[in-house]
């Protein structure tokens, strides 16, 4: 444990001997140079303390403090692994590592400035001296035991594997484009021009690290469906909050950068983002790991938050300085012409997709505001943040489904014939078979008719586009980064459509005794026995309930009830019945004193799998705007994008001019 | 950088060789751990036998774990494994009548193997909010909360020779 606490005070001073190189870089090819081997030899210096941890979790070692309070004999090996990150030390020490392996990708490449190194050390730096100074994963317990105190149970599921490393990464990965801002600005730069290299940087780091916040935050929500046992997957935590909000920042920022590729329009505002996107990964980082307001996922340190508050403040003021000094440099000659226009529905997005984010950060704060200014605990649950971002949800699934059907600049004749009639032909058809069907939610209503209307424009504008290649395939990898963003489109239409399941979600409560028969939500529910089991870790029961439809036997569900060594309070492991159209979903939530009869909680799920089916088509069309376009010939300049929005008469060549 | 090379293997086995001792684990045998042992006694002389006491460790200002254990038939508790680094300090307590009773802090020095400390409950002693820490004591502990380990100590030197190094490679090195 010593040599874990050595190496991560060598890496400090490493860290920080690259951060002042690559200050003195600029004027110095030579320490440039340095700075880059010395960030090697950092995270080298990371990587080395972070499988040490592992190498302490997988070997018991109760000496040291996390480990012993994070594992204990009995854990799988799986979870002593992850033990790396289930504590603040240890989920400190993981971002540390990410964010050097990414320095060292980041700054390999050959005219990446030195200044983008500085600012990344700069970074490294400040986590290592919270890791050096006030949370080492390393610290001794200052006792012998022989057990330890073991892993939270509901932190013992597969989704928990990837869920935490994957909003790691992402909140990690977006260091590297704000860097990038930052080291332009400081050379009184704007973002790179788009033949620079530095601009496909910006764009694939960012577009790497919506990818990961996007697995991470449909894998926590696909947790909080399978674990919680509460039957929803979003419960607007704080914390589940925090990590959206450089979700949509990150996401308004993929859109204004294509308007700043083809038209150089907003270049101001692109900065921004980029810099409060960083901001809001630290932000995200300082209400999880300072307990300050509570959540399910705090990690409750408040010496942590002072560190984070203080580091927060140190970037916006260096980075008000330098958007507002570099003001006039970074000034566009150009603006939006009409609203009515590619550029303008983009705006709309970012616009609605800010608003989301104030009203977010609102909700989230409001309690900590509260007790500050009134004295008063007040709570701001599910209600207040589904009553907001219902209609803004709804806006944003309709821009989604025009924006990218516009023309270039402004309105153009034949437009709605080309682009919109179809979509909106289908939208009527399908409002009215809502209608009949007695849909009367307005919410669900809307979000399947944007939904509607997102898939038929994709499919138009691929049936239109698809006479200009031999293959949809082909296609798609000619312009990657465009049907990309579409695959991603038509995953978020999917997902709304499982949204718009939710108001007609039904909850039922009963007791069930064994051997019983009830009539429940349509279904009969047949309680056949309750199995009691013993281990060293833990007391469980398990039921083991029938479910049918009529006389058809539907499925066998069996939730349970563990009461776990160490931890005062049962888990409930639910079990679903999991179908195309809904769910089943059962919890067992107490058992009666004499055995023999169970409080059961059972809730009906309509449209669930297409919220995992919308994330997970989501995933799929990151990866490929991810991709290289597929050039038709090598090393070609010809904006392909630009001539086939011509060729479907979206614009005219002055238009990129 | 030939010489940032060189140094650091020179650091890690410098390094290592100062921190080795510390690595292993403490047994009663190697001298870095001692035993705390002593007596539950009410008002003072009444041993209190198979009653739970605990022990509290604090790290700074936080108590980062404790160890429940229960008295012999004579009122006796012994707990080993205890450090005699000054990184942590050890506090003896047990509820007796709903009321919760504490010794004052305890810590062992290097040449102690083991330390007696009874803890007295019941009328006439005081109640664990009632405690006064001795000044002195008091000052120990402020002092305790602000002290460096060697490896902070070190990383804070190594950190001030990278910036120095930088500098001079800067202004003669380039």
């Amino acid at each position: 444990m010593v040599i874990g606490s050595i190496l991560l005070s060598l890496a400090l001073a490493l860290s920080v001997y690259s951060f002042f190189t690559s200050i003195f870089g600029n004027s110095s090819p030579v320490m440039a140079k340095r700075g880059v081997t010395a960030a090697h030899l950092t995270t080298l210096l990371i990587t080395v303390a972070s499988l040490m941890l592992v190498f302490l979790f997988v070997n018991d070692s109760f000496d040291v403090k996390y480990v012993a309070s994070y594992s204990n004999l009995s854990l799988p090996l799986i979870y002593k692994i992850t033990g790396l990150w289930a504590g603040l030390d240890g989920s400190l020490l993981l971002w540390g590592w990410i964010l050097a392996i990414c320095a060292t990708l980041a700054v390999q490449k050959d005219g990446t400035h030195s200044y983008v190194n500085a600012v990344l050390q700069a970074i490294i730096s400040f986590f290592l001296i919270m890791l050096v100074f006030d949370a080492n994963p390393f610290a001794p317990l200052g006792y012998i035991v022989e057990d330890g105190d073991g892993l939270n149970p509901l932190l013992r599921n597969i989704f928990m594997i990837v869920h935490p490393p994957s909003l790691y990464i992402g909140y990690v990965v977006l260091s590297v484009p704000f860097a990038i801002v930052i080291a332009r600005l400081l050379k009184k730069d704007g973002l790179p021009e788009k033949n620079n290299p530095l601009y496909h940087a910006v764009r694939n780091w960012t577009l790497a690290a919506w990818l990961f916040l996007t697995i991470g935050n449909l894998l926590g929500a696909m947790w909080a469906y399978v674990e919680l046992g509460w039957g929803g997957f979003w419960a607007w935590d704080p914390v589940e909050n925090a990590g959206i909000m450089p979700w949509f920042t990150a996401t308004a920022f993929l859109h204004t950068l294509i308007i700043q590729e083809k038209r150089g329009l907003l270049v101001r505002w692109n900065i921004l983002l980029v810099i409060l996107t960083f901001l809001l990964t630290i932000f995200g980082t300082f209400i999880t790991r300072s307990g300050i307001i509570s959540s399910v996922h705090s990690f409750s340190d408040m010496t942590i938050g002072t560190y984070f508050m203080v580091f927060m403040a140190v970037v916006i003021l260096f980075s008000g300085y330098l958007i507002i000094s570099r003001a006039k440099i970074l000034k566009s000659g150009k603006s939006i012409e009409s609203l009515f226009s590619y550029e303008g529905a983009f705006y709309l997005n970012n616009v609605v997709l800010i608003f989301a984010l104030v009203g977010i950060i609102w909700g989230t704060m409001l309690p900590l505001f509260a007790q500050i200014f009134i004295g008063q605990k007040i709570e701001v649950g599910p209600p207040f943040f589904n009553k907001m971002m219902a209609p803004i949800g709804v806006i944003l699934l309709f821009l989604t489904g025009i924006g990218p059907e516009m023309s270039w600049r402004r309105w153009r004749k034949g437009l709605f014939k080309k682009s919109f009639m179809i979509p909106s032909i289908f939208v009527a058809a399908v409002l009215l078979e809502l209608l009949l069907a007695g849909v009367r939610n307005w919410f669900s209503i809307l979000a399947v008719l944007g939904s509607t209307f997102i898939i038929v424009t994709i499919v138009c504008e691929l049936v239109r586009a698809r006479k200009f290649e031999s293959s949809f395939k082909l296609l798609v990898r000619r312009f990657s980064r465009r049907y990309g963003g579409y695959i991603v489109h038509l995953g978020i239409a999917i997902l709304f459509i499982g949204i718009a399941g939710s108001p007609y979600k039904q909850e039922y409560q009963f007791n069930l005794k064994i051997g019983e028969k009830q009539e429940i939500g349509g279904y009969q529910i047949l309680l056949n026995k309750l199995n009691w089991q013993e281990s060293p870790e833990m007391r469980s029961v398990q039921s083991d309930v029938q479910i049918f439809n009529g006389e058809k036997n539907v499925s066998i569900l069996r939730p349970a009830l563990f009461l776990h060594k160490n931890q005062p309070k049962p888990t409930a492991e639910v079990d679903i019945y999991i179908s195309p159209l809904k769910d089943i979903y059962l919890t067992l939530a107490g058992i009666s004193e004499d055995e023999k009869s169970g409080d059961f909680t059972m809730t009906i799920n309509p449209f669930i799998s297409f919220v995992w089916l919308g994330g997970f088509v989501m995933i799929f069309g990151t990866v490929i705007a991810l991709l290289p376009p597929k050039k038709r010939e090598k090393g070609s300049l010809v904006d392909e994008e630009i001539m086939l929005d011509i060729s479907l008469d979206r614009a005219v060549t002055e238009d990129f001019q | 950088m030939k010489k940032i090379l060189l140094l650091i293997p020179l650091l890690f086995i410098s390094a290592n060789l100062l921190g080795m001792p510390q690595m292993k684990a403490p047994h009663d045998s190697d001298g870095a751990s001692g035993i705390i042992n002593g007596k539950l006694l009410k008002d003072g002389k009444t041993p209190l036998a198979d009653h739970p006491v605990v022990l509290e460790i604090i790290s700074g200002d936080q108590m980062v774990l404790s160890i429940p254990k229960k008295t012999d038939k004579n009122g006796g508790y012994q707990f080993k494994n205890i450090f005699k680094t000054g990184e942590f300090a050890y506090v003896i307590s047990a509820e007796v009548d709903g009321r919760l009773f504490k010794t004052d802090f305890i810590s062992l020095k290097k040449n102690e193997s083991v330390k007696t400390v009874n803890l007295n409950v019941g009328e006439g002693f005081e109640e664990e909010s009632a405690i006064q820490f001795p000044s002195a004591q008091k000052m120990e502990m402020k002092y305790a909360k602000k002290r460096f380990s060697e490896y902070q100590i070190f990383a804070v030197i190594m950190s001030l020779i990278a910036i120095a190094f930088a500098i001079y490679q800067r202004r003669y090195k380039k």
